[in-house]
């Protein structure tokens, strides 16, 4: 039996337990060098919107799980001529595919393939959605250096309205034990954020008081010709991460960014390239946890539910 | 009495091939207006303007023409119930009847398009072409051509005056016998 | 030819009437009406005990689509389904292709609403306000009013420019035509795709602000107060804007205005898991809203209630939430969903509930509808409901073209069973033969 992974908001905390300790199990693996069992299937990699980089962590996940990965760019596809997402999700499912990586530009559209897609559904970010698997890569890289999330306080920094990380980041820290807070301009946060589980700051002095751990958002430059905000340097005196600015957090405060970086906006090259900077780590542990999500959708664990870690090694013996 | 020609569907049918050749030969709805010869041609020529206007997705404009005033054949009325809400002078008109006969009442319609304009282009469209003609006029487009004796009558029946769609021929007796 | 309808209880707001009483149908006319009347000589008589006896209902905004989507819906489907939700008049909207923008048009779909295959319902179309619905250049509305439009709008492309809705309201006082307008600042909505709030904040879709809504109602109660035009705002959705509409009320402009049953039913969170069904414009709002939206219904600030039925392929509805078109077909349900949740609930009382769904919408537009009196209307219009028949709402069992109605499946109170238009153009098959004697 299958199952979707469509938003970290969804999930309950066993589940996002069972994913991060999964990612865990997999990293150790990996670098340890041992061999993991073929899953033998076919994962369609169905991008509507560039990107290079979660499809090639997707890929590295599929190859490290013997999975066999297709690419279905939407470029010179017949998505450009005219066909509805409905049609190509039926296409896809009679090309016997077994699994579907989906990155689109509006939000729902997985949930919406998943109505007529009978294997697993990947999301890899859907508009301002969600973006599930960076949550957990994210988490799983807190995790490694604070041992666990409860009781952290994250602050996510940057244009949170547009931010599928920042909902998916959120979801998943909450529902750890973490307390969120959401730190940026008027202008680029929810006009109604009451469903939303965090606490809304506008400067990011306060925003990121004694915070364990900062998010920082790639700020877009079309923001700037929407009239979101005044000009790029106005935006990065006041929202920039740089070494004055980490002084207001915790001593040992992770940063993060889901990348790509804005060197120059959202941080400067001391704060990317510091002590506090975990950033590279967050692109290896996408990787694993891409590889536990991948895993996770296509074996649910059947009643009585054993321990992910030793359902993982009577697969791979 | 009579033999029934062409029922509501067949009508409906005939009509959507006459718009497609229409449009066909003017390479699309550029410039096209249609005028119907009241009364019976008028009904017909609503319902082949909007045919072209579902296919082209632009609208064909409609007018009425009223010839009573041009008759050769009859005194003149009074009224004229022409109706042509756009400009007539540059465009392709498509001028409609539903029956054409003798050609005498395409001769007066034309003489009465001419008050209300200089088309680029006039060409006539009919539902039945019955023969017996008695002016050198042709139609550009004809629904269906019967073979008639002089004093059959060809009735054109539209919904909107008649309460039915059909074109029947009744068989009559010669004038003077 | 006289048919009686016998012992309903009959409501008609035109007269303030609501009694138990009797009416003959004589021909093809009201003859006579009232609890004590001459039954003899009669042909057919449908015993209507238990039911309400009403003019026939007037849907001021309906969509047929036909030119240019006859998949989704033609003017025979669409007055068929109207006949069926027990409608006798219903408006039909200009946002068709090619727009209704001119006399040949207009004359084009009454013809096509006069065919004997079509529903049996007058359909009076209201006229594009500006040429191609573009807001540049006001549209020939004098010519399209001799060929029988009824109101003018844009619809679903409100006209953003100031100057020119002044200038097109002016010509409409000139030619005597109402503006129904669709009340939305372009800017403010810009793409987006459901209300803006907390529902939109977790779904991480671009809303829809209440002030684009709220902006466009008091600038055009504004213009209509100063220019004199008679505007009626079509399907009001926020406090605020009713608010605005009281207030230019109190002012003295000429403004109606209408809301549609999905908004005083439905808020932002059945929105759900992006469901599309539920994406509508203006977009699904909150409780709050609804709670001054049924004040509002009850106290009469808001005069209408209209179907906004916009049928849509299911290829469309199956699409991913911010791509899927705003809209849902209504004509079927509407009698049951607002009997339900208002009339049954003791908002509206009968005779209000039919003021609203026919007298008022007849005499905004000036229909000859919306009353029983004998030769008030050109020929008998009659709605017969059963108020308290439940049944559940199968959007696959409409004559609509289109499937996309968030009423599908929900249990419903009250339901249209015979419409008289003329002669019966529609009996619901729960409108049992028993109740039918033929005397011969």
């Amino acid at each position: 039996m299958a199952r979707n992974l469509l938003s970290i908001r969804h999930l309950n905390p066993d589940q996002i337990e069972e994913l991060l300790t999964l990612g865990r199990e997999f990293k150790q693996w990996v670098v340890e060098g041992k061999e993991i069992a073929r899953l033998n299937r076919v994962v369609g990699q169905l991008f509507f919107e560039n990107s290079t980089r979660t499809r090639v962590s997707f890929e590295q996940a599929a190859h490290y799980l013997g999975l066999k990965s297709v690419n279905f760019s939407t470029t010179g596809s017949s998505l450009k001529k005219g066909e509805t997402l409905k049609d190509t999700i039926l296409t896809l499912r009679y090309e016997r595919l077994n699994g579907l990586v989906m990155r689109h530009p509006s939000s729902g559209a997985p949930a919406l393939a998943a109505r007529y897609f009978p294997g697993p559904v990947l999301n890899a970010g859907d508009g301002r959605h969600e973006h599930p698997t960076q949550a957990l890569a994210d988490a799983l890289t807190i995790r490694e250096r604070k041992g666990s999330l409860e009781g952290l306080t994250v602050a996510i920094v940057g244009d949170v309205e547009h931010s599928r990380v920042a909902r998916s980041n959120a979801w998943l820290m909450a529902k750890m034990g973490a307390n969120v807070r959401f730190v940026g301009p008027r202008t680029l946060m929810p006009a109604h954020s009451g469903l939303l589980p965090g606490d809304v700051f506008y400067d990011l002095e306060s925003g990121i008081k004694d915070a364990d751990v900062i998010i920082a958002l790639r700020l877009q430059r079309e923001r700037m010709s929407d009239g979101l905000i005044g000009s790029i340097g106005e935006y990065a005196r006041q929202y920039q991460i740089n070494r004055d600015k980490l002084r207001y957090a915790a001593p040992d405060v992770l940063l993060l960014h889901p990348g790509p970086i804005n060197r120059g906006i959202e941080l400067d090259d001391a704060a990317a390239d510091g002590e506090q900077s975990v950033i590279t780590a967050q692109v290896e542990n996408g990787i694993f946890v891409r590889m536990a999500a991948l895993y996770w959708c296509f074996y649910e664990p059947e009643p009585p539910k054993p321990a992910p870690k030793s359902r993982a090694k009577k697969v791979k013996a | 009495m009579g033999s029934l020609v062409l029922d509501a569907a067949d009508m409906r049918r005939t009509l959507g091939r006459m718009a497609h050749e229409i449009l066909e030969a003017h390479a699309g709805g550029e410039d096209l207006v249609v005028v119907g010869v009241m009364r019976r041609g008028w009904p017909v020529a609503k319902r082949l303007a909007f045919v072209m206007t579902q296919i082209e997705g632009v609208t064909i404009p409609c007018g009425r023409i009223d010839i009573s005033n041009y008759r050769d054949d009859r005194p003149a009325s009074v009224t004229d119930e022409s109706e042509i809400p756009f400009q007539v002078s540059g465009k392709k008109v498509i001028l409609v009847d539903e029956v054409i006969f003798t050609g005498r009442t395409v001769r007066s319609a034309l003489n009465a398009l001419m008050e209300h304009g200089r088309p680029a282009s006039v060409e006539l469209a009919v539902l039945i072409d019955r023969g017996h003609r008695e002016l050198p006029i042709q139609p550009n487009y004809c629904g269906k051509a019967v073979s008639t004796e002089r004093g059959d009558h060809v009735v054109v029946k539209v919904h909107e005056m008649d309460g039915e769609d059909a074109v029947i021929i009744e068989t009559g007796v010669l004038h003077g016998a | 030819m006289r048919t009686l309808l016998k012992n309903g209880r009959i409501l008609d707001p035109s007269q303030d009437l609501d009694v138990i009483g009797h009416i003959m149908i004589e021909d093809d006319q009201i003859a006579a009406m009232g609890p004590d009347i001459p039954s003899d000589d009669v042909d057919d008589i449908y015993d209507c005990t238990g039911l309400w006896i009403c003019p026939g209902l007037v849907d001021p905004h309906v969509h047929l689509r036909e030119p240019g989507r006859e998949d989704e819906e033609t003017i025979v489907s669409g007055t068929q389904a109207a006949a069926a939700g027990g409608f006798t008049t219903i408006c039909c909207m200009p946002n068709t292709w090619p727009p209704l923008d001119n006399p040949s048009l207009v004359d084009f779909i009454l013809d096509r609403a006069a065919s004997p295959e079509a529903g049996g319902v007058f359909v009076a179309p209201v006229g594009a306000l500006t040429v191609g619905m573009r807001g540049e250049q006001i549209a020939d509305l004098a010519a399209m009013k001799r060929a029988g439009i009824v109101a003018a709008s844009d619809e679903e492309f409100p006209i953003q420019s100031s100057f020119i809705m002044q200038k097109a309201m002016e010509t409409c006082v000139q030619v005597d035509l109402p503006i129904m307008a669709h009340c939305e600042d372009l800017s403010l909505s810009n793409g987006g795709a459901m209300n803006e709030g907390a529902m939109s904040a977790v779904l991480g879709v671009k809303g829809i602000p209440r002030s684009a809504e709220e902006i466009m109602v008091m600038r055009n109660c504004l213009l209509s107060l100063h220019t004199g035009c008679q505007l009626h705002v079509m399907r009001v959705s926020t406090w605020g804007a009713i608010e605005m509409i009281r207030q230019a009320k109190y002012l003295g402009a000429p403004v109606t205005c209408e809301v549609s049953p999905q908004h005083f039913v439905f808020t932002e969170e059945h929105v759900g898991e992006f469901d599309t069904h539920f994406k509508m414009l203006p977009p699904l709002r909150t409780q709050v809203d609804i709670d001054i939206m049924l004040q509002a219904l009850q106290e009469g600030t808001i005069d209408v209630i209209s179907s906004d039925h916009s049928p849509h392929a299911s290829h469309k509805t199956q699409a991913p939430f911010e791509d899927a078109p705003f809209g849902q077909v209504g004509l079927e349900s509407i009698v049951g969903v607002t009997l339900t949740h208002l009339t049954h609930r003791g908002i509206l009382t009968p005779l209000e509930t039919i003021r609203k769904l026919s007298t008022k919408p007849a005499q905004i537009l000036r229909l000859d509808a919306g009353t029983l009196k004998p030769g008030e209307t050109p020929i008998a219009q009659i709605t017969v409901i059963d108020p308290g028949f439940e049944w559940t709402f199968d959007v696959n069992k409409t004559f609509s073209r289109s499937r996309n109605s968030p009423f599908h499946g929900m249990t419903l109170k009250g339901r249209s069973v015979l419409t008289f238009s003329g002669s019966e153009i529609y009996r619901d098959r729960h409108f049992s033969d028993d109740r039918i004697t033929m005397v011969t």
